[in-house]
């Protein structure tokens, strides 16, 4: 189990001999945040809430540390282009919002090799969403994996339930928690914004209440069936796992899309894998 | 090499055009996407090509153009930008900026210029040329269509030693656009223009300024003696006519511009680039099974046969052919499948 937490040394040191994801507010914190958690924990990878990619300095104590950047935007490619070399050989994968400019922005930097990962949100624009999953799927050379189509891609399974795609944003209780400033226990980043805990105190983090909240958030999909939902009738349930529906009604055009990445991760399956570039890390 | 249209905008109004055509029949307002900038790019890498070419229009018009060209030499390409050179200072202070740290291989601006005696020209326009080759010279080729016999071409030379220009002078001949009222030279005039280049030999050599041609001048209006001092000077010289491969920024192809309206088609139809190369070399491979040249001599020549020589441009050939018979050939090749 990884753990999400904010960068507060005395809240890691609690922490000792587990798996973290430190978070920082700015990039400049990003490897004193990645020493305090590898003085007595396994670092899993530093998310940074970051300025546009353009306006990113680069580090040099940044190589080797698993790094998330949320940025908001990418910015123009001539500030990014003098950054594009550093960014490459950094074990980084860049977060974006889904807008139309990021989309963009995004299969830029694949192109260039540097991994990146599209945040769907709540009412994504599913036709551009759609051409950069085919981009990502069925590009022609080789790219940096484009997130989280590759995952998806990579834990399709045809006969059986495919693997929880939420994992790439860091939610997916069965792999992480996130805990705040005084040690409290969510099972999601929303949760975590909300203020919505399953225990109030880390000494309940292995928990039977801890454990038996993620059974039954792991769970809640079956309510969709038993409630006939949109979702349980959908084709594009095997792929989708409902997350766009947040168990109320699913956004418009979400159905078609997940059909047609079903569509092209079978496609897919007949080309050769992609000669991808070195793999980064992976949430 | 690829050419990509950036825009069909222009700042200038040549007599010889040989793109109005095409622009006039394009909407103004539009610019290619980054996503059609890294397809093309995909299309490209994934069949070997590493050179690419961008275009206009006026390509630095494109609000992204420097964006654009640092991505193409991130991707690791080539690229070869043909412009005129005519920017705002904004502009061109940014692309000094930029360019200034590459090396002089990785991108090389062809400046296709007007002599202002011969060519109605703006005081503003030749002073923002000036600004252009002042801040970018040492990445830049010249370039000039001839399109008059008596053209004169003593401001290539200044400006070449001027601003430190690279030592090789693209010449191209302006050819006749199929419906279009561009000023071009005739078939009879080439052997005169020839002739009127090698006029300015000395001035070539004392500047070790390299002259290459664009295609469709024929092998045989040059003599023994014009052709040993061009090889001498030069190393090689072409005589070939090979489709250009035009990309437009909505993604349409098509061989040159002077064939733009020949079996154009969408990019989205070729699985590679090699792909498109063959299809339009088949067109212009049809056009001259029809017409082996300009001259009527061509159809005998062992320079037209050994491919030494292509007989002129084949944009110079679809002028002279019978308009059904153009039709036949369109149609004949839109029909062929295309090779996988």
């Amino acid at each position: 189990m990884k753990l999400v937490c904010p960068h507060e040394r005395a809240l890691i040191d609690r922490l000792e001999g587990r798996t973290v994801c430190v978070r920082v507010d700015a990039a400049r914190d990003i490897a004193a945040a990645a020493a305090d958690v590898r003085r007595r924990n396994t670092l899993s990878c530093v998310i940074c809430e970051s300025v546009p990619i353009e306006d990113i300095e680069i580090e040099d104590d940044w190589q080797g540390v698993p790094i998330a950047l949320m940025a908001p935007s990418v910015g123009r490619f001539r500030n990014v282009a003098k950054k594009a070399a550093a960014l490459r050989k950094l074990n980084l994968r860049i977060y974006l919002p889904c807008e139309a400019d990021n989309l963009t922005g995004a299969r830029l930097l694949a192109s260039l090799g540097i991994a990146v990962c599209i945040d769907f949100g709540a009412a994504p624009d599913w036709e551009a969403l759609a051409d950069l999953m085919t981009y990502a799927l069925l590009g022609p050379v080789p790219h940096a994996p484009i997130d989280p189509f590759q995952t998806i891609a990579d834990g399709y399974r045809q006969a059986a339930r495919s693997d929880d795609w939420g994992r790439v944003f860091f939610d997916d209780p069965s792999r992480t928690l996130h805990l705040d400033a005084e040690g409290r226990i969510a099972l999601s980043r929303r949760d975590l914004k909300a203020g919505d805990f399953v225990a109030c105190d880390l000494s309940k983090l292995d928990s039977a209440e801890v454990k038996h909240a993620i059974e039954q958030r792991l769970d809640a999909w079956r309510n969709l069936f038993a409630e006939d939902h949109f979702c349980a009738r959908c084709e594009a349930w095997r792929i989708c796992r409902a997350r766009m529906c947040d168990g109320k009604a699913a956004p418009d055009g979400c159905d078609a899309f997940f059909h047609e990445m079903a569509e092209v991760i079978e496609r897919r399956r007949g080309k050769p894998e992609s000669n991808r570039p070195a793999e980064k890390w992976r949430p | 090499m690829a050419n990509i249209l950036l825009t069909n905008k222009c700042v200038r109004e040549c007599p010889y055009c040989f793109a109005g055509q095409e622009m006039a029949h394009s909407p103004a307002s539009e610019y290619i996407s980054w996503e059609n900038i890294i397809y093309l790019v995909d299309l490209l890498q994934a069949s070997g090509e590493r050179r690419v070419s961008l275009l206009g229009g006026e390509p630095t018009l494109h609000p992204e153009f420097l964006d654009i060209l640092l991505y193409l030499i991130e991707r690791g390409f080539n690229v070869v930008v043909f412009t005129c050179g005519i920017m705002s200072k904004t502009k061109l202070d940014d692309l000094k900026e930029h360019v200034a740290g590459l090396p002089v291989a990785k991108v090389n601006f062809v400046c296709n210029m007007n002599n202002p005696e011969q060519t109605k020209t703006s005081g503003s326009e030749t002073e923002k040329l000036h600004a252009f080759l002042s801040a970018l010279g040492p990445w830049t080729m010249p370039a000039f269509n001839i399109y008059r016999p008596d053209f004169e071409l003593d401001f290539i030379f200044d400006l070449t030693r001027r601003y430190r220009l690279k030592k090789r002078l693209r010449l191209g001949i302006a050819h006749p656009i199929p419906g279009a009222p561009n000023e071009s030279i005739r078939v009879e005039d080439i052997g005169p223009v020839i002739e009127r280049l090698y006029a300015y030999k000395d001035a070539f050599d004392r500047l070790r300024l390299r002259p290459s041609f664009d295609c469709g001048f024929p092998l045989c209006r040059v003599t023994d003696e014009q052709l040993g001092w061009l090889v001498r000077l030069s190393g090689q010289i072409d005589f070939k006519c090979k489709p250009a491969i035009d990309i437009t920024p909505d993604m349409h192809v098509y061989c040159c511009f002077p064939l733009s309206a020949l079996n154009r088609k969408s990019v989205f139809e070729f699985d590679s680039f090699k792909q498109i190369v063959t299809y339009y070399r088949g067109l212009q491979k049809r056009i001259r099974s029809e017409m082996a040249g300009i001259y009527e001599e061509c159809g005998g020549c062992h320079h037209r046969s050994e491919e030494t020589c292509a007989g002129g441009g084949a944009c110079q050939l679809v002028n002279r052919l019978d308009p059904a018979k153009l039709r036949d050939i369109e149609r004949a090749h839109g029909e062929a499948r295309l090779s996988s």
